[in-house]
């Protein structure tokens, strides 16, 4: 078994409610990918990165790094495994900093306290998110983009393995959409993680991802490269809705109608 | 902080010691009657205090964070309900403290039992739903105290709502409720990491490798035994469970491996000086010791509350 594959998906299945999203689905995930998961609202994009990490029940086989999901603990899947939450309720108060370091949670014993080594990946971290200036504000006062800057922080203090992203760009102002996704693509490439991170903007998916998961009517699921999937026949199908494009190669864009 | 309460609570009451009579009376001299307020009245009932206060203060510092709500404390699912029924219908019949109690905490673990059951019987931990089956049968709970009160005779009625209020001179030796509080703070204190986890939202604990499958039925049991443990010792005595870990957050204390202790410390601090103060103050009259909880919590809270907002 190469050890390339961090996640290899065998026969999987997954069903909320009366919604199958994926019945028998086989994929894998590759060191130095970074996937896009794209789908209508209620598809199940992010039942399926729940499931992904086992914080969802699903039938099949889900293997990390040559690992059965299902054999490891909740623990050790998250020194692997980082999930960056579609939303954050914080009902008590707590600092930016505070906040980030949690991410060292997996990786330490649990007697240990954070220490100036944990304390520096986090600082690290919200400099990666700019948001190294604000580390003594408290969470409350940070407007929508900054508290979704500040989760993904989080993930990147985590260090994990496989980053499951959902909508990482919600909140966000143009600029800081672009530098999210070009940092975590350097992220993942440099480090030869993985990534899957589901979004709604179909022109940030051809430009920051190499490939994409599309999950269509039926439960359904599309996978491959994103200059092969990433159609307009494909999105119009997806989005139950005309989709257009215009320019090809690097100038492709996505237009509605 | 703490061992100063215990100090004012020993000197204070209608037979004044000075510190220096509670020093010559701990190392054994001193005359017999300050010796014996000391030691068979006032000492075991300030440790009462303290094991009290400290219960509740750690159940509610537990209980928000499983409920994830500032709002929860120790009573909210509704554990001092059952306690409360079961020592009422003891009052009713006249039985003495030790059935007293007995009976009280057989209403307590009844009413943890239920909500346990009820919650857990529906799969999946949730705390919202958590929270609401306690509130339901929290307010089923208070009808039945209702109740129990409307029928009894009026001679039984001043000391119903005594322990209603909550009431340390029903207690006897507080060796017990000290050895589950210090039992708590062992358990609940390697969990505090945990607990800076889970407060942030159930779905990233569990992506930040927190067991929360696990963890929520820990924290509910714990909080359960810590709140029955106190209410069959004093009555439900409110305000401590809410205001001391609220209070000990607005400090500045997040991180639960510094909150817990410090809740224990100041809940059991604050319930002795109450208590002391409930005793003394209208002497020979005696006040209910939620009385002066509510009288020192509620202004504290509300003035660092304001700070805080102004920050």
């Amino acid at each position: 078994m190469s050890h390339d594959t961090l996640l290899r998906v065998s026969d999987l299945s997954i069903r909320v409610g009366s919604l199958t999203i994926c019945t028998n689905w086989n994929w894998q995930l590759e060191r130095g990918q970074c996937w896009a998961l794209l789908g209508r609202n209620g598809a199940g994009k992010t039942t399926l990165l729940n499931a992904l990490t086992g914080l969802y029940p699903s039938r099949g086989h889900i293997e990390l790094e040559s690992h059965a999901l299902a054999q490891l603990s909740r623990k050790k899947i998250a020194q692997r495994v980082g999930l960056l939450p579609q939303d954050f309720q914080d009902v008590f108060p707590g600092t930016v900093l505070e906040t980030a370091v949690i991410g060292r949670h997996p990786h330490l014993p649990a007697w240990r306290w954070e220490g100036t080594t944990e304390l520096d990946i986090a600082r690290k971290a919200l400099a990666e998110v700019e948001l190294a200036e604000l580390e003594t504000r408290e969470v409350s006062t940070l407007s929508g983009g900054e508290r979704r800057r500040l989760g993904l922080a989080t993930v990147l203090t985590q260090e994990p393995d496989i980053y499951l992203l959902d909508e990482p760009t919600n909140h966000l102002d143009l600029r800081h959409q672009h530098a999210m996704l070009a940092s975590i693509g350097d992220r993942v490439r440099s480090t030869g993680a993985g990534g899957i991170m589901s979004l709604h903007d179909v022109n940030l998916a051809t430009r920051y991802c190499d490939y994409a998961i599309l999950l269509m009517e039926n439960s359904e699921v599309i996978c491959g490269e994103t200059a092969a999937v990433l159609t307009a026949q494909n999105l119009s199908r997806m989005y139950d809705w005309p989709v257009r494009q215009l320019g090809t190669g690097t100038e492709k864009v996505f237009v509605s109608g | 902080m703490a061992v100063l309460s215990v100090i004012f609570a020993l000197t204070t009451g209608t037979h004044p010691i000075s510190p220096g009579q509670l020093w010559q009376a701990l190392g054994g001299t001193g005359d017999p009657l300050s010796r014996q307020v000391l030691l068979e009245l006032r000492l075991p009932r300030a440790l009462v205090g303290f094991s009290t206060g400290g219960l509740l203060a750690l159940a509610g510092a537990l209980m928000q964070a499983l409920l994830r709500n500032p709002l929860a404390d120790p009573y909210v699912l509704g554990i001092s309900g059952g306690a409360a029924v079961g020592a009422l219908l003891a009052l009713l019949l006249g039985a003495g403290s030790l059935v007293l109690g007995g009976s009280a905490l057989a209403g307590a673990l009844a009413a943890g039992g239920i909500v346990f059951g009820l919650a857990r019987g529906a799969g999946h931990w949730n705390p919202v739903r958590l929270l609401l089956t306690g509130i339901i049968l929290a307010a089923g709970w208070n009808a039945l105290i209702s109740f129990v009160l409307a029928v009894s005779p009026v001679s039984h009625l001043r000391g119903m709502l005594f322990w209603l209020m909550g009431d340390l001179s029903y207690a006897g030796q507080p060796y017990i409720a000290l050895s589950v509080l210090a039992l708590g703070v062992l358990l609940s204190w390697p969990l505090g990491r945990q607990l800076n986890v889970l407060v942030r939202g159930e779905t990233l604990a569990g992506a930040l490798g927190v067991d929360v499958a696990r963890l929520h039925p820990q924290l509910y049991l714990l909080a359960a035994i810590l709140t029955a443990t106190a209410v069959t010792q004093a009555g439900a005595i409110g305000f401590v469970g809410l205001i001391v870990p609220h209070l000990l957050r607005l400090a500045g204390l997040q991180d639960h491996r510094l909150l817990l202790p410090a809740a224990v410390l100041f809940g059991g601090t604050l319930l002795v000086v109450a208590d002391t103060l409930a005793r003394s103050v209208l002497a020979p009259q005696q006040l209910p010791v939620g009385v002066i909880t509510a009288a020192i919590g509620v202004p504290l809270f509300l003035i660092l509350l304001r700070r805080e907002a102004r920050l």
